[in-house]
């Protein structure tokens, strides 16, 4: 079964746990048992029922005071299958947010419709974040519609005020959708609420499963790439990577960048087998009729004349997430790559979207930079071909932001 | 037919004096036996909270029509030192039979 | 339980275990002779053309079970692993569950300074424990094996961590996203050897491998692979039923301290 992962963002108290908690019991994920655990519990606190506890782990945190308060969930609906990752909040740093975050192939943003919990800045970095590491389409789900009385404005004004934000950042509009939802009282997750008749859109679950059914091609057509992670058999030269982009066929003549050799393949394997053609996803390793040398991690394999541009220098967006300092390094495909100089072109505010003036890469805001490298490297634009237009920021060691090549 | 009397009496040797000899005696003696099946019970309850629970703890073998032909020691009691010797039951099966 | 799509985990575990290979200096894995960490053998085999290509260190407190020892003599043989069994002491106070949490990493600890490993790969699951969640597939330990969950590196976009605490090392995850009864089907599909312990004798099978103290068997008629995989398909959460709260509460803690957290 194919399981796509949905990265959920939004403040703590908006109601990820019990979202979550009611989605596996609506979905049949939650067994009886599990189920009898959490109304026992429920009634031990002298509280009413609370989908939450039937989360894996959860009385176990409570009990202990252990605080590892995430969990990964999985749903199955119709022919797919949902990973749930619950992407920590404020009570952790932002790397954690981004680390999970960045498997995500979709957002589910939850949203308090209570007038006092509205959206916080927080949130909106989270979701200026999440369009960064690639996410493309996101669903809002405006919870406690029942303590707002199913309101019909309260979704309005919510959806209203969200929608500009959104599309600043990326979002196109016909990848947004806004579902509002209870979800203590499981309305509009699984099955439709009868207490929102004005709301005609698909429930929580419908949208993010038509957002995968709608999801847009991958790159199994897009031109050679294959990304080197080393020599895995010195005697034989025998080269490992994968393609990130394209198809590989036995006698194709390749580029080795930026090394800058020509070669042709001689041998494919793929998972012990030697084979003809190798595909997008596939990790393999290749035999060459030219020595290339042993160092070759990080080069980039293309067909001859059509690799990737090969530059020191490039136009970036970076979300900044701590001081950057004039000479950053990246992480880039496996490698560490130092940064001669980094200039802030202009400033992006993560909480509007806005451009503003400054040349000051203040923590959780973005910078548009231009940044050299210590030596040349196969890139491609972020819209391209992800995995060659993106990189991981570091300062002294120290984790200090993303940055996706625009230029 | 064959004769489980060698490694009775190797199992015996084992509860009188565990040394390297008595522990290889038995191995060969139980790989010439009809044993199919091995059952370990340990001691207290399974509650290990003392050294001794350890030592008296056993593990019971028996033939293929689930017959007790002997037990042996599950440790190798070396004075300061003590070691387990399960690794000597190799070549039998866990029985997993509750208790008639 | 969901049976996940194995040709995309296969892909990822490959590379993530390739990656490991050839970041660090000195790696090596842990063998329990288990399903988990045979398959993470058999995978290994796969990313380096036959061979797997590191040490494999078995924590031995030498009452394991009698076909766990046959299994691993066999496999040994037949896989040419370069295998290191670091014998852990039974100490007359710490026998029992705090047997797995004390006894073993402290021996772990001595294997890894002896040999001077700077990565070790462990194969885990995420789906084993809630306090799993967090892991990465490039996890930091400190030198005295401490997870701080809080601080860890950035995980994305295929760049792990290769920073190393003077004395600490990096824990190597290739089997994070597999599920149990994915470990069951690859098993199946690619025929790899399994422990006969899974199997079901006289109504009885083990569905995790410990020593002969720690584990107990569950009652289960699943002779093969099949019947395992058809039983899991049904189970939803079958370990925590049947158990009290407070019996709960007394396994979670071992657990724990056998996983290594506490």
């Amino acid at each position: 079964m194919i399981v796509k992962t949905v990265a959920l963002l939004g403040h703590k108290d908006h109601g990820k746990s019990t979202l979550i908690g009611s989605m596996l019991m609506q979905t049949g994920a939650a067994t009886q048992v599990r189920i009898k655990e959490a109304e026992a519990y429920s009634k031990k606190l002298g509280k009413p029922f609370e989908p939450a506890f039937i989360l894996d782990s959860f009385h176990e945190e409570r009990e202990q005071g252990m605080t590892y308060d995430t969990t990964r969930a999985q749903i199955k609906y119709k022919d797919i299958a949902f990973s749930l990752i619950d992407v920590p909040g404020h009570e952790e740093l932002i790397k954690n947010m981004i680390s999970g975050a960045s498997y995500g192939e979709l957002a589910v943003l939850l949203v308090s419709a209570k007038s006092d919990e509205g959206i916080r800045d927080q949130t909106k970095r989270h979701l200026f974040v999440s369009r960064m590491l690639g996410i493309e389409r996101l669903v809002v789900a405006v919870n406690k519609m029942d303590s707002v009385e199913y309101d019909e404005s309260v979704f309005n004004n919510i959806k209203n005020g969200l929608i500009g934000f959104i599309n600043r950042i990326g979002f196109r509009k016909e990848d947004v959708d806004f579902v509002p939802i209870s979800a203590y009282n499981g309305e509009n997750l699984v099955e439709k609420s009868r207490n929102m008749p004005w709301y005609k859109g698909s429930t929580l679950i419908d949208a993010i499963y038509g957002s995968f059914e709608n999801a847009r091609e991958n790159y199994s057509s897009g031109a050679l790439r294959i990304v080197v992670q080393g020599v895995i058999d010195q005697e034989r030269k025998i080269i490992a990577g994968r393609i990130i982009s394209g198809r590989l066929e036995i006698s194709d003549r390749v580029d080795v960048l930026p090394i800058g050799k020509s070669a042709t393949v001689k041998e494919i394997i793929v998972k012990g087998k030697s084979i003809d053609a190798a595909e997008v996803g596939e990790n393999i390793a290749i035999t060459l009729d030219n020595d290339i040398g042993s160092e070759m991690r990080g080069n980039i394999i293309s067909k001859v004349g059509s690799g990737p541009r090969v530059t020191d220098t490039v136009n970036a967006k970076v979300f900044v997430t701590g001081s950057i300092g004039n000479k950053p390094s990246v992480k880039f495909n496996g490698i560490d790559v130092g940064c001669k100089g980094i200039s802030v072109l202009d400033v992006i505010d993560t909480t509007t979207g806005e451009k503003t003036e400054g040349k000051d890469a203040e923590a959780l805001n973005a910078i548009d930079a231009k940044i050299t490298f210590d030596r040349k490297l196969p890139v491609e634009n972020y819209t391209v071909l992800k995995e060659l237009g993106r990189f991981v920021l570091y300062s002294a060691g120290e984790f200090a932001g993303i940055g996706i090549i625009e230029d | 037919m064959v004769d489980n009397s060698e490694v009775k009496k190797a199992a015996d040797a084992l509860w009188k004096e565990q040394n390297e000899d008595n522990w290889k005696a038995f191995a060969k003696a139980l790989k010439d036996s009809n044993a199919e099946y091995y059952k370990i019970v340990f001691a207290n309850e399974g509650k290990l909270n003392r050294m001794q629970d350890l030592t008296k703890s056993y593990a019971e073998i028996y033939d293929a029509k689930y017959h007790q032909i002997t037990k042996i020691p599950i440790v190798r009691n070396e004075g300061k030192k003590v070691r387990g010797a399960t690794i000597y039951l190799v070549g039998l099966q866990v029985s997993n039979r509750v208790n008639e | 339980m969901i049976k996940q799509d194995l040709n995309a985990l296969e892909e990822k575990s490959i590379y993530i275990i390739r990656e490991a290979k050839l970041k660090f200096k000195n790696i090596a894995a842990l063998w329990s002779m288990g399903k988990d960490s045979t398959t993470m053998l058999a995978l290994a085999r796969k990313a380096f053309l036959g061979k797997v290509p590191f040490p494999v260190i078995h924590i031995d407190n030498s009452i394991d079970f009698p076909e766990t020892y046959k299994f691993r003599q066999d496999l040994a043989k037949e896989w040419n692993l370069d295998l290191i069994v670091a014998q852990s002491e039974i100490k007359p106070d710490l026998v029992g569950s705090a047997c797995c949490g004390k006894n073993k990493p402290e021996t772990l600890k001595k294997v890894m300074d002896e040999h001077g490993f700077d990565a070790l790969i462990v194969s885990i699951r995420r789906d084993e424990h809630g306090v799993r969640a967090k892991e990465r597939y490039f996890s930091e330990r400190d030198k005295d094996f401490k997870w701080d969950y809080k601080n860890q590196a950035a995980e994305l976009w295929d760049n792990y961590s290769s920073k190393l605490d003077k004395k600490g090392h990096i824990r190597v995850h290739p089997l994070l996203d597999w599920n149990e009864i994915d470990i069951w089907s690859y098993i199946k599909q690619e025929n790899i050897p399994v422990n006969p312990l899974y199997f079901s004798r006289n109504g009885y099978r083990y569905r995790s491998l410990g020593c002969t103290h720690c584990t107990v068997p569950l009652r289960s008629e699943a002779k093969t692979i099949d019947d395992i995989i058809s039983e899991l398909e049904t189970t939803v959460d079958e370990e925590r039923s049947g158990r009290s709260m407070d019996k709960e509460r007394e396994m979670v803690m071992q657990r724990l301290r056998s996983l290594g957290y506490m």
